[in-house]
């Protein structure tokens, strides 16, 4: 396991899984309108076990850049929400991302059923 | 590999629809590659559709009643506002619907054309044709009424041009538009009778495409999951990158004179804007009709089947070559009295595409094809390995 693990093979796999882990994040940030105000129940837990300083304080770095870029592109597209409603702009976000992690998986898998999917030729053998 | 025989004249397109296809092959393999998986594509983005609009069913009030014109009126247009700016994920669920729709007529063309051109379509898969053709029209339809729905500007300007060209047809045009409206002008019965339609004939196409199935052994219905995730996800980057609006509330005492085209489900209207509307139904009847004869149409000279034939004496009524037959063209009747097994395979000529696979099958050496005998085959074959060493 930990020799497949290190192969090349095995590297990649781990640096595709990382990447969902990352994106899929993102989906949670955009769920929370591109902020880092976590729910009350998040900021609890979160706050248990010591470490709602080092999530919200990484949601609100990206606040000020990707959040106001994908802000400002969905209105610019004429996306508008109901103030008083809880749909928000980081829907659209939400899905982005979703679709960004669903892209990096499926290559994921694609490149772990590789081999299965080659087809081998075997001649038997005479005795 | 498919082949094609030398004289269609197709051949030029199923050479480059088998070059793409090993091209992909390349890099995504044959597992995984979407072109092996064509017919499956539509019915995931059908499956996608249903999903979502059940969601967006939940909150849709088909009425047209809009006599103040007021957006605190409960009605069609204001519901869908409301789906989409006051609905969690709501604009996002409707956006997926129109956008699964739009990938749905992509690959059902990428299908038909991968048929087509591999020469799938006529002889033993005539009816996969015919029938293709009848879905794909409902598909069409079902998507402009999915456009009716939103009930702005746009739809009510389509709804007043379907029902005009319903009524110029000869004969049947007075009860085809009363039909279509519910009616002999535009109320609230018009839009039950659009949700009707949108959702009543989404769940006939399952009808449809048990009958698209028939005399298909083993239908590939779904593609695996890596290629569902990417044909998701094709679909949300979309909704991302042009989200849905509405146009204005439709008024009926006004007549809008023009509209964006999707050209995915209305170019029809972009044509009957151009040309008469006696033309447009001429152009539309006649080249469905050309199309679904195409089978018949496109048939190049060439030898006839040599359909599978069953050594009656060898029959174990094991049932192999029935399991193992693409196209149903083999039957289990029961056995001859005197027999002692108690089914025996027979083969209907019609559907048989003389492919061979029932002779590969059998582990009797009961089924043969006429003129490549069973015997021949691997006398070529043990010939050929001795020949490479």
């Amino acid at each position: 396991m930990i020799k497949y693990i290190l192969s090349p093979k095995g590297i990649i796999l781990l640096a595709f899984a990382g990447a969902v882990v990352a994106v899929s994040v993102l989906m949670a940030w955009s769920e929370l309108g591109f902020t880092g105000a976590t729910p009350d129940w998040l900021t609890d837990l979160t706050s248990r076990i010591g470490l709602h300083g080092a999530i919200a304080g990484f949601f609100n770095s990206l606040t000020p850049s990707l959040g106001e870029d994908l802000t400002k592109y969905l209105q610019g597209k004429g996306v508008s929400v109901n103030p008083k409603s809880t749909a928000s702009l980081g829907d659209y976000g939400y899905i982005l991302f979703m679709g960004v992690a669903l892209t990096i998986g499926g290559i994921a898998i694609m490149i772990i059923g590789r081999e299965d999917a080659e087809e081998k030729t075997v001649l038997p053998v005479k005795k | 590999m498919q082949k094609i025989v030398d004289n269609h004249p197709l051949k030029a397109f199923n050479g480059l629809t088998l070059a793409i296809e090993n091209a992909i092959n390349a890099f995504m393999t044959s597992k995984y590659n979407p072109f092996y998986y064509h017919g499956a594509l539509p019915q995931y983005y059908l499956w996608v559709l249903y999903l979502s609009g059940l969601l967006l069913f939940a909150y849709y009030i088909p009425t047209i009643d809009n006599a103040y014109n007021s957006k605190l009126l409960t009605n069609a247009w204001t519901s869908v506002d409301y789906i989409t700016k006051s609905l969690p994920f709501g604009g996002v669920i409707r956006g997926i619907h129109r956008y699964a729709g739009d990938a749905m007529v992509i690959t059902i063309l990428l299908h038909a054309l991968r048929v087509w051109f591999t020469d799938r379509y006529r002889q033993y898969r005539w009816l996969q044709w015919v029938s293709g053709i009848v879905l794909a029209i409902f598909v069409l339809f079902i998507g402009q009424t999915g456009f009716y729905l939103v009930w702005d500007d746009r739809s009510l300007l389509l709804t007043r041009m379907t029902a005009s060209a319903f009524e110029s047809l000869p004969v049947v045009g007075p009860g085809l538009k009363t039909w279509f409206l519910n009616g002999d002008q535009i109320t609230n019965l018009t839009l039950s009778n659009f949700l009707f339609i949108h959702i009543g004939l989404s769940f006939f196409l399952l009808f449809g495409l048990w009958i698209h199935y028939l005399r298909m052994t083993r239908p590939v219905l779904t593609p695996p999951p890596a290629v569902n995730y990417i044909l998701t996800a094709l679909v949300l980057v979309c909704v991302f990158i042009w989200p849905l609006s509405s146009g204005n509330m439709a008024d009926l005492n006004k007549q809008p004179v023009s509209f964006d085209i999707d050209w995915f489900f209305l170019w029809p209207y972009a044509m009957l804007s151009q040309m008469p509307v006696m033309g447009y139904w001429a152009v539309m009847i006649l080249g469905t009709v050309a199309i679904t004869a195409a089978p018949w149409l496109m048939i190049p000279k060439q030898p006839a089947i040599e359909t599978a034939e069953v050594v009656l004496n060898k029959c174990t009524g094991c049932s192999l070559c029935y399991k193992d037959c693409p196209y149903q063209a083999i039957e289990m009747v029961p056995a001859p009295a005197g027999s002692r097994f108690k089914l025996l395979a027979t083969v209907k000529d019609f559907r048989c595409s003389g492919c061979g696979v029932c002779v590969g099958a059998c582990a009797f050496d009961a089924i043969d094809l006429p003129d490549l005998p069973d015997a021949e085959v691997n006398a070529k074959i043990k010939a050929l390995l001795e020949a490479k060493g």
